[in-house]
């Protein structure tokens, strides 16, 4: 009997050993270049904010799916962000009902959104293969909870998963092994830019690009919204190449949600990012 | 003592990818290679040209559906072969231990009864395969790998060369010299009897260390073992008497395997791993973790910042230490390697002494052999001494200056220590600044410090800019960041290492399913502690279950509810002592009755205090030793004709590395610059009073060993329980 429990999408694993943390310092950019908090404005709304890296206001968050689903969209990450060459996959966006859970077996499955996430997408993207690296796939996923406490739960379950499953079965002929990862809440290991990160790094073998090549995936969250990048290996691509490409996207949807969800922020929409490389909207934090 | 790959060695074997070579011979290599399921394997790989010799593929083949028949789990399994392939391979699980000889080299012989039960477990694996049809022809330590529940013989006679090319060169023989029935070493056939003659020499090699007709030259060895009776000297009477029916000339004298292990059975259960000596013991666990550390990710994380890996078709680099099955040479028989995320058990080996300086330069370009100068010796002691773990920074402080007060009021001390120290109040702001402050002062040669494991992050950098060696007594992470300090010494056993000890002493208490709960408000260290917990367990053959609760979570309760309902018979927590005690207290209202252990970092009196009743009988595991303990029992009373109170944890401790760290001053035989203290500090091997000191070659500032101390509470206190080595 195959048991499916509420567990959430792979985080990256890190191995703890000496110095394999390399490129998580990436997102640092975004603690200086993200506004401070603006506590000149005392009082004029009612509520603590739920996360310490910037200041939100929780009356602003959203309380419906249509409202995070909105969110979603202006945060998630689009093709150019990955850096030249990147261009969208087919098929693009997740089904936006339902979302992939790890079962007993250690083999991810799609199911029914459960009714504490307002909203999650996931989109897909790669670097063609050329010359002799093979095609890298990229993935961002962006889920919005009810709570930054069940958002917390998500990135617990990572770990959990990880744990009892450090090699999985993605689909029929994908797996990734080896899973490591090496959680810092906020203000450890120098994260001053999200409540959580988890960085997990593994072995992937597929099918069509054989392996195991390096595997990553990133996840960060911020108050009650979890976003994530992944990126799965080819040949020619190493492990640090993945840090390199995946830098960007990720603290560009940092970016972007510290933006639409902080205390003064004037609109509920940021504008749609449309220029390659990394996101303009960013106050200063370029790599 | 595995070899990297060769350029003419391929990248992939039968959907394996090789990883290293794990030994060779005149028939072909045997590699360890990874299945795409992620599983280790021993793929063993037969030249193309011997392949295509007359009749080799039917035998092949013949013996491999063979092997697929032995069904023990004292014998490996066969996981996959082709005897078609242009070179026919064969692939074996892979069983990531050392092998016996390794063992009894590095640990000694075997006790009696260890010696008994490997006799019949492995007599019950030549059962099996003598009930296949096959003959193994080849039964010596060499093939006996010690995995963590038993031994597992391997090499089993497939593809081996046939019995007329045998003895005629060196190097042909079948079989190896000093196992060899003596039928064998006339190039006769070899039967199953042959192999009980070889396992009649392998288990008293195991229980004396030499095998029972010797070493040294071939021929001479093989006229013994034809010839010449057994040594069997220090064999215990029982055990002898079955022996010298196993060591029969005369093949039909000798019992079949069955009747070895009937005679050898005994009604103690096979599992019980206490039939091998603490020491091997430990070296199982050590070998099983390093390799199942999945070293490629590691060597991959490693060289990701070094290179940026370029597709040269070549085989990403291979660590060399995953065993094999040859002796240990001389030396530290394994390396620390993280258990999956980062734990490893070290070894405890005795590593080189400390190196005398012959020439030595002040690092301000002062030459050494100038008459004494008024140049302060400066020791320094970063350490919370006022924020949250004062407790553990004053008592640390209080070890240190007693070290430095003594070694003062010595009459023929070449120098006077100053102590300098600073209190970074537990905060990570002023633990950067105090250890600027520190680093700059160019007297102070090394620092002691800081307490927690935050501002030890903290103030790596500021140190490791000045070449300050800096050592750190009670904070233990197995990686801060992604610094890379380059005179860092840890001197406590890390949260990923520690926990192994906590494994074995589970499983000897009875334990087999291990709920494991880790709080992320315990941070780093609760998360390293817990992670590596669940991972040995794994490793020693401990199911469980893991659970990571977040810290915004408010009812750890529901959880705990959840875990036990799964019915484990241990239980084990990391976090903060308030959460843990919620936990402890939430356990004690269900009907879970097992062992319990808190991860050590919790483990204070703010612990008790909150969990109340529902403390009692938990477990610590802890680095440090009780200050009323034996071993440092004249430490303790300096201590207290010095302040008037007896020592804290962690005094005797920062006592000792004090004392370690005057000791290298000493021995440098003049003011050393603070690179030279280091490497003084990090090649040596100090013996202090809670344990011996020696470093990692690979991981510099990483401890070898992980003496362990365990405490239970009882009646409300932390009651010492003694050493706690499996």
């Amino acid at each position: 009997m195959v048991v499916f429990r509420e567990a959430v999408r792979l985080g990256c694993a890190v191995a703890v050993c000496g110095s394999v943390l390399v490129g998580c310092t990436s997102g640092g950019g975004g603690s200086s270049g993200s506004s401070p908090a603006k506590k000149a404005a005392a009082g004029t709304t009612a509520g603590p904010s739920p996360t310490a890296v910037v200041d939100i206001d929780p009356a602003g968050l959203p309380t419906t799916s249509g409202q995070a689903a909105a969110l979603i969209r202006d945060v998630i990450a689009e093709p150019a962000a990955f850096g030249p060459g990147a261009v969208r996959r087919t098929p693009y966006e997740s089904d936006p009902r339902r979302w992939p859970v790890l079962g007993d077996d250690c083999v991810w499955q799609q199911r029914a959104l459960p009714k504490n996430v307002l909203a999650t997408l996931t989109r897909s993207y790669e670097i063609p293969a050329s010359g002799s690296k093979g095609p890298l796939r990229l993935s961002a996923v962006v889920t919005v909870h009810r709570t930054p406490e069940q958002a917390d739960w998500e990135n617990a379950e990572v770990l959990e998963e990880m744990m009892r499953c450090p090699a999985q079965r993605l689909r029929s002929d994908e797996v990734i092994t080896s899973l490591n990862n090496a959680p810092n809440s906020f203000g450890e290991s120098g994260n001053g830019y999200a409540d959580d990160v988890l960085t997990e790094l593994g072995a992937y073998t597929g099918a069509e690009v054989g392996g195991p090549h390096p595997y990553l995936w990133e996840q960060t969250r911020i108050g009650p919204v979890t976003l994530a990048v992944s990126a799965k290996g080819a040949e020619g691509w190493s492990r640090a190449d993945l840090f390199d490409r995946l830098r960007e996207p990720h603290s560009g949807m940092r970016t972007r949600l510290k933006s639409a969800i902080d205390r003064d922020a004037p609109e509920p929409e940021a504008p749609e990012p449309d220029a390659p490389g990394p996101d303009g909207s960013a106050k200063g934090d370029r790599r | 003592m595995t070899e990297k790959l060769t350029p003419t060695d391929p990248a992939r074997v039968g959907g394996h990818r090789l990883l290293a070579r794990l030994g060779a011979g005149g028939m072909g290599v045997v590699y360890l290679g990874r299945a795409e399921s992620g599983e280790l394997a021993a793929v063993k790989v037969i030249l193309p040209e011997y392949a295509d010799r007359t009749e080799f593929r039917t035998r092949f083949r013949r013996e491999v559906a063979a092997a697929r028949r032995v069904d023990s789990p004292w014998a490996v399994p066969v996981i996959g072969a082709d005897p078609d392939a242009p070179a026919p391979w064969l692939a074996t699980a892979f069983v990531p231990g050392p092998s016996l000889a390794e063992a009894v080299a590095a640990c000694g012989p075997l006790p009696p009864r260890g010696v008994r039960v490997l006799g019949r477990l492995l007599a019950r694996a030549l059962t099996a395969v003598h009930d296949a049809g096959l003959v193994h022809r080849d039964v010596k330590p060499g093939n006996v790998l010690l995995a963590a529940d038993g031994p597992r013989l391997i090499d089993f006679g497939i593809a081996r060369a046939t019995e007329e090319t045998a003895l005629t060169s060196a190097g042909m023989i079948v079989g190896t010299p000093g196992f060899l029935a003596p039928e064998q070493a006339r190039a006769r056939p070899a039967s199953p009897a042959s192999d009980v003659f070889a396992l009649g020499c392998l288990l008293s090699y195991a229980a004396t260390g030499r095998p029972p007709f010797g070493t040294g030259a071939v021929d001479a060895l093989l006229y013994r073992t034809v010839h010449d009776e057994p040594d069997l000297a220090g064999v215990t009477d029982d055990t002898r008497a079955f022996l010298e029916r196993c060591l029969a000339k005369d093949p039909a004298a000798r019992p079949p395997a069955r009747e070895v292990a009937e005679i050898l059975a005994d009604d103690t259960s096979d599992e019980d791993l206490d039939w091998l000596p603490d020491a091997v013991v430990r070296l199982v666990a050590e070998r099983s973790a390093a390799t199942l550390a999945l070293p490629d990710i590691e060597a991959t994380a490693l060289d990701a910042r070094a290179d940026g890996r370029p597709s040269d078709g070549q085989p990403p680099d291979v660590p060399s230490d995953v065993p094999a099955d040859a002796p240990a040479a001389s030396g530290p028989v394994g390396r620390r390697r993280f258990l999956l995320l980062g734990g490893a058990a070290a070894l405890l080996a005795a590593g080189g002494g400390a190196a005398l300086w012959a020439t030595r330069r002040d690092d301000d370009g002062t030459p050494s052999a100038a008459p004494p100068r008024a140049r302060r010796w400066v020791l320094g002691v970063q350490a919370d001494l006022t924020g949250p773990r004062k407790a553990l920074g004053q008592a640390q402080e209080r070890g240190v200056r007693l070290a430095v007060e003594q070694f003062n009021s010595r009459a023929d001390k070449p120098f006077t220590l100053t102590l300098r120290t600073v209190d970074d109040r537990g905060d990570e702001t002023r633990a950067a600044e105090a250890a600027r402050t520190l680093a700059a002062d160019r007297d102070v040669l090394a620092v002691i410090g800081s307490t927690g494991d935050g501002t030890t992050g903290a103030s790596l950098d500021s140190y490791d800019e000045q070449l300050v060696p800096q050592l750190t007594v009670s904070s233990a992470q197995s990686a801060y960041g992604t610094a890379q300090p380059r005179h860092f010494l840890q001197t406590v056993p890390g949260y990923t290492n520690l926990p192994v000890t906590a494994a074995f002493s589970l499983r000897a208490q009875g334990a087999r399913r291990v709920a494991v709960l880790i709080d992320r408000a315990g941070a780093v260290p609760a998360w390293e502690f817990g992670r590596t917990m669940f991972q040995n367990l794994g490793v020693i053959g401990i199911a469980g279950e893991p659970r990571v609760v977040p810290r915004l979570a408010e009812n750890l309760a529901a959880t705990v509810a959840e875990m036990v309902a799964h019915r484990p018979d241990g239980f084990v927590c990391t976090g903060t002592p308030a959460r843990v005690a919620a936990v402890a207290r939430a356990l004690a209202r269900t009907d879970f009755d097992g062992p319990r252990v808190l991860g050590h970092p919790a483990a204070g009196p703010e612990f008790l205090t909150a969990a109340g009743a529902a403390a009692e009988g938990w477990q610590v595991f802890a680095p440090y030793i009780a200050p009323s303990a034996a071993p440092v029992r004249a430490f303790a009373t300096a201590h207290r004709k010095r302040y008037g109170a007896p020592p804290a944890y962690w005094a005797a401790e920062a006592y000792d590395v004090a004392r370690m760290v005057i000791t290298r001053l000493v021995e440098a035989g003049g003011r050393p610059s603070r690179q030279q203290l280091y490497d003084l500090l990090a090649k040596g091997t100090y013996k202090g009073l809670v344990r011996t000191y020696a470093f990692d070659e690979e991981h510099r500032w990483w401890l070898k060993g992980y003496e362990t101390f365990r405490y239970e509470v009882k009646g409300g206190r932390y009651s010492y329980a003694g050493k706690a080595d499996a």
